[in-house]
């Protein structure tokens, strides 16, 4: 069989391809992650790269007009190399490379006293062993151990094991042990540290992006963060196209090596920034849907799309570093936060950690507004969980100029005068290049209080000078091109608004399906707690102005940001949180929304701003 | 023994259409569901309404051509053929010559056309455009002009493209048809976004989309009902009449076109589909029903005398 060679720009990357293998596939290969919402099915139209210079075959696309092909511009996903051939790909098909500003977390303090770490460390002073006192090392330290207070049986890893013997005679029979809580197994053995202390990494693996926290476990204290796109994006954007994806050849290792190369990126940036080593991190709690903790582990995810919709695994046992593939010393105890059900998971029962709400009497509502949204309603006694597809918008996914909460975003828009530029802040203070969810909602908001756009989210083009034609549809000029990083107008587009009140309009029928199903009316809820990556700008205010929150008092709204981070990081540093996560996992009760009826009749009347039954947001009318 | 009635809050709204002329029509105002005569008041009984088309209807089926062979492509003397001979009620005047993909007719030639059959008959006429585009608003808005202060009905205000119709019919007079796709909410939705521009809802008409029977028409048939049944409980931003387009969707079924001898005589199989259909949607609280075969219409107008006797 023949094969040709791939050469990408800007990259210069050259890679090699099997004939009738596609340019996405040799993107693939070259590691270049790009966007392709759709996994590679043609259908999403994000994979677009030009072809420089070679021979090629493209399937007829709808995605590609007459003039998109006059300029060679391809789905990299539906085009052949006949030839050697050079590409280029272009600043919107790639996926952002940068760090993502960390999202503010939970103000959820932990007591020094109540740390109690997923992995201890103990200094021993031991014995030096003599004709009399002859055990053997392993068992002095055991020893040792019980004397400073551990009680049960002791386990020991093999790497501590061979390394003991002379760790102990070196260092005059003083070291340290790290002992992991779940089972007193000792997972590591080192020198004496006097006081430098080992730290633990949170890991929130979204299905868009992937945030890293790293936590000193003796003092609780956060010492860096970085969040990344999560690269398996070029897999598609969301869960059911990433799980499509896994099952091609290759699929599954290739999701799973994407995930880990996202989550060791952010490792290594981390340790170059704050200067603490790698071999500092002594373990990990990591906390993801059901779908990325399946795919983190290579499981195969195909049984959770399909009806009954059942996971392979919703717990799972304390792994090791190296079993799993992250890139910190190989022996590290590695934790998954335990999920509910396929579309339930460990971000939620970790994000329900976080919030406290299981140790609450108060009824609250959890809202996780992220690509995937979960809702979760209960308190102390019981808890009712629901999902809804809300799509990668609040995130960035799917909006024009849309991007994460981080450097260079919008964060807040405030219209003052209808003809000229709205007023702007954006995240670290420099000129834009992109609008993040906190924005997208002050711009749902203000838009339509200020009559430029109707309830069904249409422009009025004779309303505002700052509407213009854009493409095929009409667009509203948030930033114009002399004030932006990179030249060019930052707009919101009829098209966008679309895809936002869609996605607001999931989340809603989500909570309203739910709360209507347990007869609750929005009134009885006593706090709503709201997670998820839409910028800690979030305002509230404006939220339930355009209907994606519900219209109660606002004292009892509450922002938690990434609150599946806090929970991954309560569970590294605390037993309490470690054992809560797996009784709000068996105690949490899912509700399947797909067959729920009325669901679908919520949703339409939610696409409406604020929404069809004026009389939910009384508020608002005034 | 007493019978337990329901008794509502809301109530439909009337709509006046040619209210200047002696033969003007209200529809609407009941406030009960659909001939529940036992539990309201039902002031207008539901009307046919006669389709008619300003050009040569080429792709109608004969079974339905033959009855207008005479005037087929003579809409004013059409018109007149339903009035005077049938005793048609109201008309609907399909503009389908004025579609870009058929006759292309000009707007000014719609808007003399519906002059001219104005004052050939007394009876309201619903002016029906070539469906949604540009071509759309600038036919209904000069018929809009030209037939200023006879408060005609206008088909059709949808999502996409409302304004420019809701701004004609406000500033000549009319009332429109809004019409939405089979949806509850999206009816609401509508009908509050046309509110939003000042029209008075007193002059909207809900057209909810129907399937022909066998075509989805037991969807529309529960929509309906929905959407009457919270219009009844006092949402008023759905309290309108219904008019239910039933000659195109019934026309152009397997089952009425199909020549097999095996379902029996064509011709009176088609006519009582259309029957059964406009029959059913009168159920569902139809209040006008626009239909095609003279033998169709004249049954379901005894249906309608039958059950509006109480
Ligand atoms: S169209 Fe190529 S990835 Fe979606």
């Amino acid at each position: 069989m023949n094969s040709f060679k791939v050469t990408i720009n800007p990259f210069n990357k050259t890679v090699e391809i099997a004939e009738n293998s596609s340019l996405y596939d040799a993107i693939h290969k070259s590691g270049i992650p790009i966007h392709a919402d759709c996994g590679g099915e043609g259908k999403c139209g994000k994979c677009r790269v030009i072809v420089d210079k070679g021979d090629y075959r493209s399937e007829k696309n709808r995605l590609v007009t007459p003039e998109d092909s006059a300029r060679n511009i391809v789905l990299a996903c539906r085009t052949f190399p006949g030839s050697d051939i050079t590409i280029t790909i272009p600043d919107k098909t790639l996926l952002p490379y940068d760090y993502i500003e960390p999202l503010r977390s939970c103000p959820i303090a932990i007591k020094a006293e109540t740390i109690d770490p997923l992995v201890k460390r103990f200094s021993l002073r031991l014995e030096e062993p003599s004709l009399d006192d002859n055990i053997s090392d392993l068992e002095r330290v055991k020893r040792g151990l019980k004397k400073a207070g551990v009680s049960g049986a002791i386990g020991c890893s093999l790497a501590t094991m061979r390394k003991l013997a002379p760790l102990l005679r070196e260092n005059g029979w003083m070291c340290d042990i790290y002992l992991l809580s779940a089972d007193n197994s000792i997972v590591d053995a080192g020198r004496p540290s006097g006081g430098s202390r080992k730290l633990g990494i949170a890991i929130d693996i979204g299905t868009t992006t992937v945030a890293t926290e790293f936590v000193d476990l003796e003092s609780g204290r956060s010492i860096a963060s970085h969040s990344l796109y999560n690269r398996q994006i070029s897999c598609g954007a969301d869960i059911i196209h990433r799980i499509v994806f896994s099952q091609k050849d290759d699929g599954l290792e290739k999701l799973r090596s994407l995930i880990l190369a996202t989550i060791n990126e952010t490792v290594k940036k981390i340790t170059g920034e704050s200067g603490r080593p790698r071999e500092d991190i002594i373990c990990a709690v990591l906390s993801g849907n059901t779908t990325m903790e399946h795919l983190l582990l290579a499981i195969d995810p195909k049984y959770i799309r399909e009806e009954p919709y059942i996971p392979a695994a919703t717990r799972f046992p304390i792994l090791t570093a190296q079993a799993v593939g992250l890139d910190i010393p190989p022996h590290s105890p590695v934790m998954l936060t335990p999920s509910v059900g396929s579309y339930v998971g460990g971000d939620i029962t970790s994000g329900v950690t976080a919030s406290g709400m299981n140790n609450s009497d108060q009824l609250t509502l959890f809202m996780d507004i992220g690509t995937n949204g979960e809702i979760v309603i209960g308190n102390s006694e019981w808890m009712i969980a629901c999902a809804c597809s809300a799509g990668p918008a609040f995130e960035g996914g799917g909006i024009g100029d849309g991007m994460t909460a981080t450097s260079g975003a919008i964060e807040s828009v405030k219209i003052f005068d209808m003809n000229r530029p709205p007023v702007l802040t954006v995240i670290g203070g420099g000129q834009p290049r992109g609008i993040c969810g906190s924005a997208m909602i002050d711009l749902m908001s203000e838009l339509y209080y200020c009559g430029l756009i109707n309830q069904k989210g249409k422009f009025n083009p004779d309303i505002s000078k700052m509407i213009r034609k854009i493409k095929n549809t009409l667009g509203y000029i948030v930033a114009p091109k002399e004030r932006t990083e990179h030249g060019k107008d930052i707009v919101i587009t009829e098209i966008d608004i679309a895809n936002l009140i869609r996605a607001k309009g999931a989340i809603w029928a989500g909570v309203s399906t739910l709360l209507k199903k347990l007869e609750i009316p929005f009134g009885d809820l006593q706090r709503v707690l709201i997670a998820g990556g839409l910028g800690n700008s979030l305002d509230i205010e404006r939220s339930v102005s355009i209907g994606l929150l519900p219209d109660v008092e606002r004292d009892k709204f509450c922002y938690l940001g990434n609150a599946s981070l806090s929970g991954a990081r309560l569970a590294l540093l605390s037993e309490k949180a470690r054992r809560e996560l797996d009784e709000i996992a068996s105690k949490m009760t899912y509700v399947d929304l797909s067959t729920t009826p009325g669901y679908m009749d919520e949703f339409v009347a939610a696409l409406f701003i604020p929404h069809t039954d004026a009389s939910l947001f009384p508020s608002m009318s005034s | 023994m007493d019978i337990p009635l329901e008794k509502h809050k809301g109530k439909i709204r009337t709509v006046e259409l040619r209210k200047e002329s002696p033969s003007g029509l209200a529809i609407g105002g009941q406030d009960c569901l659909a001939l529940h005569l036992f539990e309201g008041s039902y002031p207008n009984k539901p009307v046919i309404a006669w389709e008619i088309t300003d050009t040569d209807p080429s792709k109608w089926l004969g079974d339905v051509r033959k009855p207008y062979k005479d005037v087929l492509g003579d809409p004013v003397g059409w018109a007149k053929m339903v009035r005077e001979e049938h005793g048609a009620k109201i008309i609907c005047l399909n503009l389908i010559g004025t579609d870009p993909n058929k006759d292309d007719k000009s707007p000014e030639e719609a808007a003399s056309l519906l002059k001219n059959i104005l004052s050939a008959i007394d009876i309201p006429v619903i002016v029906k455009g070539p469906g949604p585009g540009e071509k759309q608003n600038d036919v209904l808005a000069a018929c809009a002009e030209a037939a200023s202060g006879q408060s005609c009905l206008f088909a059709a205000a949808v999502e996409e493209q409302y304004k420019t119709l809701v701004a004609s019919c406000m500033a000549y007079g009319h009332a429109l048809v809004a019409e939405t796709p089979i949806d509850v909410n999206l009816c609401k939705q509508l009908n509050i976004l046309i509110s939003d521009m000042n029209l008075s809802l007193d002059r909207v008409v809900i057209d909810p989309l129907t399937g022909g029977l066998g075509y989805g028409l037991e969807y529309t048939y529960s929509v309906m009902e929905r959407i009457r049944l919270q219009a009844l409980g006092g949402d008023e931003m759905m309290q309108n009449p219904f008019i239910c387009f039933i000659g195109d969707e019934v026309w152009k079924v397997k089952e009425v076109k199909a020549d097999d001898p095996a379902w029996g005589d064509r011709e009176k199989r088609a006519i009582l589909w259309e029957i059964a259909t406009a029959t059913s949607l009168l159920y569902s609280g139809a209040d006008i029903l626009v239909m095609r075969h003279p033998e169709a219409i004249k049954a379901v107008n005894e249906a309608i005398d039958d059950l509006m006797k109480g």
